[in-house]
Order: structure tokens, then sequence, then C-alpha cells
């Protein structure tokens, strides 16, 4: 149980996914994080690239690399989420731009390379974005996906229903194909869905905590998740937004605050009405061999105890 | 036909799992390279369409592709380094360059996926794929290098890459390669055009079944003759064009709007991307089949 793992985050910064790696990069005892890749998602691919460079730099961790990946979906045209993120992806708090560069390859090329150069069952990829960047690197070495410790992937939605429409969750719509090559791809998927997700509200209780440390990054954040906290205010009333993506995190560190079921998972890729949904097959009705595990509910008090506390390491 | 003309200079040939998986393929363009004594730096690129599992055309073409009379290689090997990093890198230095995919569209919509912008370095791209307003040769309804991987097909449709779609309906019937001429052909008595009618022998078998028509379709070549010579293409139009990537009837589709009616209130919403992302495309109708052969004939002496 004390091995360090190797993990590369997949990621379209907006705050929740900066809180996602920076947690993972603050747990050096469990964690080693190899890379930061970016993807169009949230924001288009060069904001998400900066967003993640700005997050490292607040953290006076840019020693960790960060490679640019696809400006868009596999087929489709790309779908964006400034609605929730403001215009940046990183709305709510002003940080520096970024002076550390970009690593100069390709992001899925980054992957593979990295998957590739060390022994099978090292690395586990750490995806909370659209899943383009990962069908990518599928493509370019068929031998990915079983060379992977396994896939943390947040995306789908069960009887928690959509946030982008009524029947799909964000990453998963954006580029369907994507997940679906991913979902076939035979790699040892852990799924978080919405309805995980949305038991892990920020309260503002919660988000006090950031503040009170006083340190930089906790008052960045505190600001940030603010900002990211008044469209869900507004639009589902609730006490606080969903924390979504750092749940990714949260599962490499403490799979006990989780429970979930081995199912089969397909991905919607033709019917306008429910394009990208994630269809979790929750009670095996189809029989057929499972390719994910779903968690379906979290321990929000020590999820949020967890990851700010890791968060206010830095 | 490429490598023999003094005209064009080959700068990669980029292998993709079709007709053949992507190791055998390369084989393929590995050994006709050495058949013509070029140094052409070949490329391995996907091993699978974007979404689907492959489905080779082993049943069309035998199983290495070149219908298992085991032409190999002696010494050419792959260069290192993936194929789309290839196509992406060899199109930035050569603004202006002429493209033609012969197979399916993976590489390519990879490498749009990769480097969207690229389309704007092509000068032409001439693709031999679909079956324009016509029945298909793999299901009724569809080409095989559509059908085999259509998500592929449909994002490279409609991206900003000027196309000439050479579809499968003008390489069959009259410019097929009839018995007579295969003749001619092999009267040349040169390695190239025991080759070309050797290596095409399981498919002449197979077109015969499926068509009825006796002789060799060669869409490929029919395609590359039109990228080397313009004016063979005698008849040829501007569409918005699609691919059906949906309905299992009419997976993999070649959809052309040739009445214009795409931009129409009613079908606006459906063909929303295409209009918003794409281009009109061009496709090719009516071919001069005499001077395609001419080509042919010329290339394999």
């Amino acid at each position: 149980m004390n091995r360090i793992r190797e993990v590369i985050f997949d990621t379209d910064p907006s705050p929740d996914d900066a809180v996602a790696f920076l947690a993972a990069i603050a747990s050096p005892e469990a964690l080693h994080v190899l890379a930061i890749t970016t993807v169009a998602g949230n924001v288009p691919v060069e904001l998400t690239a900066k967003n993640a460079l700005k997050a490292l730099e607040l953290a006076k961790r840019t020693d960790v690399p960060v490679y640019a990946g696809a400006p868009a979906p596999l087929v489709r045209r790309l779908v964006t989420a400034e609605h929730v993120h403001g215009r940046t992806g990183f709305d709510g708090y002003d940080l520096p731009e970024p002076k550390t560069p970009l690593q100069a390859g390709f992001a899925a090329e980054a992957i593979v390379d990295l998957v590739m150069s060390r022994p099978p069952g090292a690395v586990t990829l750490c995806c909370l974005a659209p899943l383009t960047n990962v069908a990518l690197a599928m493509a370019r070495e068929p031998r990915l996906a079983k060379h992977l410790e396994g896939i943390v992937l947040m995306g789908g939605a069960m009887s928690e229903g959509g946030n982008i429409t009524p029947a799909a969750e964000f990453n998963f719509y954006v580029d369907p194909e994507a997940a679906a090559r991913v979902f076939d791809s035979g790699a040892a998927i852990t799924m978080i869905p919405l309805d995980c997700t949305h038991q892990a509200l920020i309260t503002d209780e919660r988000l006090e905590t950031l503040r009170a440390a006083g340190t930089a990054v906790g008052t960045a954040f505190y600001h940030l998740l603010e900002f990211n906290k008044r469209f869900d205010r507004a639009k589902y009333g609730w006490p606080g937004g969903p924390l979504h993506d750092a749940t990714v995190t949260a599962y490499l560190l403490a799979p006990e605050l989780f429970a979930g079921r081995n199912v089969r998972v397909d991905i919607e890729c033709v019917s306008p009405l429910t394009l990208g949904a994630g269809v979790v097959d929750w009670w095996s009705v189809r029989g057929e061999a499972p390719n994910a595990l779903v968690l379906r509910s979290i321990d929000a008090e020590a999820y949020f105890r967890l990851i700010f506390g890791r968060l206010l390491r830095l | 036909m490429a490598l023999r003309s003094p005209f064009v200079n080959v700068l990669a040939i980029t292998v993709v799992a079709g007709n053949v998986g992507v190791d055998q393929g390369t084989q393929n363009a590995l050994y006709t390279a050495e058949l013509c004594g070029s140094s052409v730096p070949v490329f391995t690129g996907a091993a699978a369409p974007l979404v689907r599992p492959l489905e080779d055309a082993a049943w069309f073409h035998g199983r290495d592709g070149l219908g298992d009379h085991g032409y190999r290689p002696l010494a050419r090997t792959p260069e290192p380094g993936f194929a789309v990093d290839a196509i992406i890198r060899i199109i930035q230095a050569n603004p202006g360059i002429e493209v033609i995919t012969l197979g399916p569209l993976t590489n390519m919509a990879l490498a749009l996926a990769q480097s969207p912008r690229l389309a704007a370095n092509v000068g032409r791209c001439v693709v031999m794929g679909g079956a324009p307003c016509c029945e298909g040769n793999v299901t009724p309804a569809a080409e095989y290098n559509f059908w085999v991987d259509p998500e592929a097909a449909r994002a490279v449709l409609r991206s900003q890459l000027p196309i000439e779609l050479v579809g499968w309906q003008i390489c069959r019937g009259a410019a097929v390669v009839n018995g007579k001429e295969i003749e001619e052909i092999l009267g040349l008595r040169t390695k190239f055009a025991e080759f070309a009618i050797r290596s095409n022998d399981t498919a002449a078998t197979a077109y015969q079944v499926q068509t009825g028509e006796i002789g060799v379709a060669l869409p490929d070549p029919t395609a590359m003759a039109i990228l080397l010579d313009p004016t063979l293409a005698l008849v040829a139009s501007d569409h918005f064009m699609d691919v059906q990537v949906d309905s299992g009837i009419t997976r993999g589709m070649s959809v052309v709007d040739r009445l214009g009616v795409a931009e129409d209130t009613r079908n606006r919403g459906v063909w929303s991307e295409v209009l918003q992302r794409g281009r009109k495309q061009t496709v090719v109708w009516e071919m001069d089949i005499p001077g395609w052969k001419k080509a042919l004939m010329q290339a394999l002496r």
C-alpha cells in the first residue's frame, strides 16, 4: 500500500480541475504527478493550458510539465462551458499571466511516451475533461490501454440527469466518440459520475476553511470557487457548487470514501436527444462484461477535509 | 504511378489500417517502393478506425492485401514515428502541398484533430472514397473507405481541406481495366506491369462476383491519375457533403447536396455543422477514360 502511484492529469482547467491536480501534487507520499496534459473543454485549449500553468505558478510547482493537447473533439465541433466558468475558465480571481512555457510536445504523444516508457501497470490516467487526448493517445499506441494501471475519470450521469443536456454530462457530451473509444479500450476504468459529485457541495462553511488559512493558494481558490458557486446556486438553488474533479484525486488517496459497482458502460454517439449519455447497466440487464467501476456515493465531509487539507499544504 | 512519375516528388507514404492491418499495409507499401527503386519514407499510422474496430477487406484483396503471392520487402523498413505526426510535419513544412488519400481517413482525421489549421496549408486533397449518388461496394449504401471509418470520413469532409472526391462510381464500368487491356499491360513485360495485374488478381475475381464486370477495377490508381493530371476530371462540381455515421443500414454513406438544398430552412438544423465548419467540396462525376488508361500504361512501362 505504500507504493507511490505515478499519475498523469488530463484536464481542461477550471478551478475544480486545478484543485484536483494541486491536491495530488501536494500528496507526494502517495502520488507522483508525471505531467499535466490539457485539452479543449470548459474553454478552448489555449486557455486550459494557460490555466494549468497559472495554477502551478500559484502553487510554485512549475516543475510539473504541462503539455497542450487537442484543440477540438475527434469528430464534432467544440462545445465549451463559459456559462459556468466564465470567459477564461478561471474567472473570479486574477492570477498573473503565466511565465512558464508549455512543453514542446503534443499531449497525446506525451501520454504515450510517459506511459510506455514505464513498466506495465505503472501509470494511472486521471481524466477531468473530454477524453479527446486519451483517445488520440490510444490511436497512436494501441497497447496503451492495457499498459496503464487504470483510468480514473470524472464523467457521465446516471439518475442525476445531465448538466449540459437533459441526458448528458459535459465531458462525455463534448466528445462522445472519444469517450466511446476509451470505454471500449479494455483499460481498467473508474468512473465518477454527477451522481457522486453532486453529493460534494462547496458550502459556505467548507469554502471558508480556504479563506481562513490565509495562504496564497487558499485565498485564490476561495475566490475562484466562490465564482463557480454562483452559477450552481443560481441554477439549482443549492447551498454551493459541486467540487467535481477533485473526486478523482480523492479516490486515489482514499478509495474508502466512495462506494460503487463494477458495471458495463456504453456511450451514446448517435441520437441528438441523448448524445453523450453514459449508459450505465447498473442492474446488468444486458449481461455484458463490466468495463468500469462506477462510483455512486461519497463521504462528502471526509472528502472536503482530505482535499482542502492537501490543497492547503501548498 | 506517383513514384514513377517524373512530375511529382513523393514526400511520404503514410499507412493506415484498412484493406489489411496497418503492419501488413506498411510491408506492402515498402515492397512497392522497393519495386520502384524508391527511397520514399514510409510511416505506419493508425491501427484501427477512430472509434470502431477494424473490419478489413481480406475477402476482396487477399489476406495480405496483394493477392497472397508472398510479396515482401527485402531491405526497407518503416521510418520511426507515427504517420500522423509525419503528415502534420510535412504539410506544415510544404505550403500548397498536394495530398491523396487511398484508404480509410483515420490518419487524416487524427492529424486534423491534433492540428486543425493544417487544412490551410494543403493545396489539393484528392480523396478516393465514397459512392456519391450511387450504390456502394461494401454495403448497398457505402464504399469501403468511408464505411470502415465513417467518423474519420465525416471529420475530414467537415474540415476546411480542399477535397476532390473520386468516388467508387467513376472507377467502374468503362474505367475498369478489361481483359484486352490486361493483356496489353502484361505485354509491356515490365515488373511494374506484372505486379499491377498479379497483385490484383483476387480483387478481380471478387469484383466479377460482385458486379458481373470482367476486369480489374482500380479505384486508387484512378484517383492517382486524377491527382497527377487534373485534366482527366472532365465533369466535377462543388457541394456540401457529409457522411452517415449513425444508421446501421446507411453507415458510411456519402451524402452529396447535389441539388443545393442543405442551406434551406428545413435542412439547416441537420446540416448545421457542415455549413458552419465545412466547405463545399469538389466531386468528380466523369473522367477521361482513355486518358486514365494511357496514364496507367505509361506508369507501368
